[in-house]
């Protein structure tokens, strides 16, 4: 298709578009009511039979037919401009008004009409339209004016390619982007990709047609959509369902619900299917978002308002039951038990009543508290198809119902929503984001959106998508607010996710990248003589900065295999401090204690009691942090088996159900298997870099660990046992601590060479590492220096001087 | 449809709208409206539960027949049941008579739609006149 061809298929807009051009709607309204105002005036005149009326009788009766003539002629207009508008418009909704034939889009249209055949980059951002798309796309209006007027060579309409026959704007901006070089360039040097361009352009588009649609007043969408009369005053005021029911509708805005766009499709029409069966018309929502079941009955509802739902359920009415008020007012057992009986039996009588029960383990709890036993009342209500109820669960309480009433689940159709993906959770979230810039006087970018829902779903632990997706949007926008930002861009939300969780992301700043050259530097100042872990360390970092890497497993792990004493909790220190800032933030479990067959259960909870475990309680409130897990080979298989599934996708779930993200943790085992091999190697002096995979070799033969879980780790790491020269610096970094200790009290450590000769000689069993140094620094060195200060040897302000014959 | 209007002016595609897709939206608006009045006075519903007791008030006589409160229980569901009737068929004429303006103005707006041109002519020719009387 040429572009002329396409101009031509869009000619039915043209009409409208040129009218408004001319003669602006606003305006056009303005005279529109003027000249009926003006109408109604002198049609007073024109039958009024008093003479004494300002207007000459004659003159009023021509003003009056003038302006019935001027009205009559902008309505029919209107009309026309209105039709030709809704031209292309598309819904699944029954609309018999519109016809889905068109491929044609109105937003492009006005692109079209404005284009000439010279340069269609600079028409194309000329119009408001293309304006907006820059705006969305995070590109300022400024920079854009500098690449218009800036040597670039331009594109005429004859190059632009229309393989398919219907284009829409998002299409078309793909093919300007795709022909067009030097905006390509421009738009890269601005940090915007070409899908970042192209959903900007169809989320414009899509917000385009959203005013379009509700501008059609008169189309069933939104004439559906008003609350019915006759239906609230069906059930009175004084009855129970009234008293303690509220109309599903009234409780969330089904309006501004975007049916047409898939989002939760799968579980709308799984409640549909549920909801029109003969029997057990039930359906049980397991999530544990109350947002997420909210959303799905208000899609389904939406679509019985609609009237595009099976005919079994058309006209029905979704009832949220409050049970709490319920409980609440009736404490004894018979008047709560023939309260709940009377709501159920008036819903029935009803007709078409869906009841809503939010949280039904919170409603089975408390009406056993009440004495009720109310799987017994509603397991005869289930059974038929008299009642549909939808009910709500989390997961923790789905899995106490599965003990405590497994009969009462039988009953349910079970939904349980899929996880959303990033892009559905964007789709959610643009729905959102209207509402955000009305309120706020923001505006948001699509890089901005698209990078939130990545960081929420990246960084915010605890909660489910898409909830966490716009909490995270409810707490940056007062934040771009102020901050007196005005277009929220990506580098934006990237500085907010940063100040929130204290860590780096987004782009690499200058600082930053001057930060990982050092670290090479830091990590050998502070582990001695491991080349081969510091430089291991080195490269996770740089590879999470410039994240590369997988987004479902944790942000990095290791596994580090070496005797004790050589410097792999050091090695995890840094890596806290260097990644989360606080050489503290590691969570740290000594594995050889979950060696039990209940090992499991210790880690992660017991679900008969009723508690979470301590691995996902301090994941839970650490939840960037350096995991490291002391003595991995002494673990039971069942936790090898545990870390097997960490290791893999980044979460495992508690014993009460919860998920629990290890998404951005980094993970370090330690182990000391192998280490006798190691040992061996060394005193034969074989380079250790070049037999890891025969220490490997061993420890799979061994069965320390299966293959399986060594393939998990980013890393596994050999740590060697320390020489004479790298004990003595570790000898020397010990007495400088103590003697900066020391220092505080005003004593002064002198530090020679023979101090630390001896300690090295004296530590002689290199198996310990550095741990049989520092050992004795604090057993005997500093007691004796205790000693001496106790006896006043030593005085505040004096040098301390330690010989080799006072330690023998 | 609108394949007609190509490269014609907007006269012409206005006046061969008028005629064809826009007497057919005319309808089609309108049978909206209507379909949205019998929704929104939930016509169905309330014919189906005419003779239903006002907000399901209803007095039940126990389950020995007992003559004093059998008679309460009569007179209560007879008054709530005539209540209920009379709101309801309240509703039911409101929505009703709303139905039938609604088609009424239909055919107002079809007869000045169908004899626009001649209405307009009309109305300018006889307001010149006025002017120059």
């Amino acid at each position: 298709m040429t572009f002329e061809e396409l101009k031509e298929i869009s000619n039915s807009h043209s009409y409208c578009l040129f009218w408004d051009k001319i003669f602006p709607r606003n305006l056009r309204k303005i005279l529109q009511g003027s000249v009926l105002v003006l109408a109604i005036v002198t049609l007073t005149s024109f039958i009024s039979p008093f003479e004494s009326l300002p207007l000459y009788f004659g003159f009023a009766d021509g003003v009056f037919l003038l302006c019935v003539f001027v009205f009559l002629l902008l309505s029919f207009l209107e009309f026309f401009c209105r039709s030709m508008k809704s031209e292309g418009l598309y819904i699944t909704t029954d609309d018999k008004l519109l016809k889905t034939n068109k491929n044609i889009d109105y937003a492009l249209s006005s692109i079209l009409l404005d284009t000439d055949e010279i340069d269609v980059t600079k028409a194309f951002f000329e119009t408001k339209i293309g304006a907006e798309v820059l705006i969305r796309s995070g590109v300022s209006k400024s920079a854009f004016k500098n690449f218009l007027y800036s040597d670039r060579s331009s594109i005429i309409t004859s190059s632009l390619n229309f393989d398919e026959n219907s284009v829409d704007l998002a299409d078309y901006a793909g093919i300007v982007y795709d022909t067009d070089k030097s905006f390509q360039s421009f738009l890269s040097h601005n940090s915007v990709k070409r899908e970042d361009f192209i959903s900007s352009a169809s989320w414009v588009m899509d917000m385009k047609n959203k005013k379009r649609r509700k501008e059609r007043f008169w189309s069933r969408e939104n004439l559906g959509t008003i609350p019915s009369l006759g239906t609230s005053w069906f059930y009175g005021e004084l009855n129970s369902l009234s008293k303690f029911g509220i109309l599903f509708d009234r409780t969330i805005n089904i309006s501004a619900l975007n049916i047409e766009d898939g989002y939760r499709q799968r579980e709308v029409s799984l409640l549909e299917d549920i909801m029109e069966r003969q029997e057990k018309a039930s359906a049980i929502i397991i999530d544990d978002d109350e947002k997420v079941v909210r959303d799905i009955i208000g899609r389904f509802l939406k679509k019985i308002k609609l009237g595009i739902v099976q005919p079994y359920i058309e006209g029905k009415n979704i009832i949220e039951l409050d049970w709490s008020a319920l409980v609440a007012t009736y404490k004894n057992k018979n008047d709560l038990e023939g309260e709940i009986l009377k709501i159920f039996d008036q819903s029935i009588s009803t007709g078409n009543i869906i009841l809503y029960i939010k949280d039904l383990f919170g409603f089975v709890s408390s009406a056993k508290n009440s004495g009720v036993n109310l799987p017994s009342l509603l397991s005869s209500y289930l059974s038929s198809a008299e009642l549909p109820i939808i009910a709500s669960v989390t997961n923790s309480d789905f899995h106490f119902f599965v003990e405590i009433a497994p009969a009462l689940l039988e009953k349910f159709g079970r939904i349980v929503p899929t996880q959303s993906g990033v892009p559905a959770v964007v789709c959610a979230l643009l729905e959102q984001i209207p509402h955000f810039e009305k309120q706020y006087k923001i505006y948001f970018s699509y890089p901005s959106v698209f990078s939130l829902v990545k960081s929420a779903d990246r960084y915010v632990t605890y909660g489910e998508m898409p909830s966490k997706a716009i909490n995270l949007l409810s707490e940056i926008t007062p934040w771009a607010v102020e901050n007196g930002i005005e277009v929220l861009k990506e580098s934006d939300v990237s500085a907010f996710i940063s100040r929130k969780a204290n860590i780096n992301t987004g782009a690499i700043k200058a600082d930053e990248v001057n930060k990982i050259k050092n670290l090479e530097k830091l990590l050998r100042k502070r582990v001695v003589g491991q080349e081969e872990a510091v430089k291991a360390v080195t490269d996770t970092i740089k590879r999470i900065r410039t994240n590369i890497t997988n987004l479902n497993r944790p942000l990095a792990s290791f596994l580090f295999i070496g005797p004790t004493g050589v410097g792999k909790t050091e090695v995890s220190k840094v890596l806290a401090e260097s990644f989360f800032g606080d050489e503290n933030k590691i969570i740290r479990f000594d594995m050889s204690e979950y060696s039990g067959p209940d090992a499991v259960t210790h880690l992660i909870g017991d679900f008969f009691v009723g508690k979470s475990g301590p691995l996902a309680i301090k994941i839970v409130e650490n939840p960037y942090s350096v995991l490291l897990l002391d003595e991995f080979e002494k673990a039971a298989p069942d936790v090898l088996d545990l870390f097997l599934q960490i290791l893999d996708e980044g979460v495992f779930t508690d014993a009460l159900g919860n998920q629990i993200n290890c998404r951005n943790l980094i993970i370090v085992a330690t182990s000391n298997a192998g280490s006798e091999l190691i040992w061996k190697l060394i005193k034969s002096k074989v380079d250790l870099t070049k037999s890891k995979s025969s220490v490997i070799d061993v420890i799979i033969k061994n069965k320390v660990f299966r293959s399986e879980l060594l393939n998990r780790f980013d890393e596994i790491i050999l740590f060697h046992p320390l020489h004479k020269r790298e004990m003595s610096v570790i000898a020397r970094f010990g007495l400088q601590n103590l003697a900066r200790k020391l220092k505080e009290q005003d004593f002064e450590l002198v530090i020679n060479d023979e101090l630390i000769d001896f300690l090295v000689e004296k530590s002689g069993n290199m198996q310990f590492g550095g741990h049989s140094i520092n050992h004795i620094i604090q057993n005997e060195i500093g007691r004796l220096i205790a000693k001496k200060i106790a006896k006043k040897e030593v005085k505040p302000g004096s040098k301390i001087e330690i010989k080799k014959e006072e330690l023998l | 449809m609108s394949e007609v209007y190509e490269r014609d002016s907007f006269f012409w595609a206005y006046v061969k709208w008028h005629y064809t897709q826009g007497l057919r939206e005319l309808f089609g608006v309108a049978y909206n409206f209507l379909w949205f009045i019998a929704h929104f006075f939930s016509f169905k519903l309330l014919l189906k539960t005419l003779f239903v007791p006002w907000k399901k008030f209803s007095e039940h006589c126990g389950k020995k027949l007992n003559p004093g409160s059998f008679s309460s229980g009569f007179i209560i569901n007879g008054l709530t049941r005539t209540a209920g009737f009379i709101v309801k068929v309240a509703v039911l004429t409101v929505g009703f008579v709303a139905y039938v303006l609604v088609s009424v103005l239909t055919f107002i707006v079809f007869i000045i739609w169908v004899l626009a041109p001649v209405i307009l002519l009309g109305c300018i020719v006889l307001a010149i006149t006025f002017f120059v009387a």
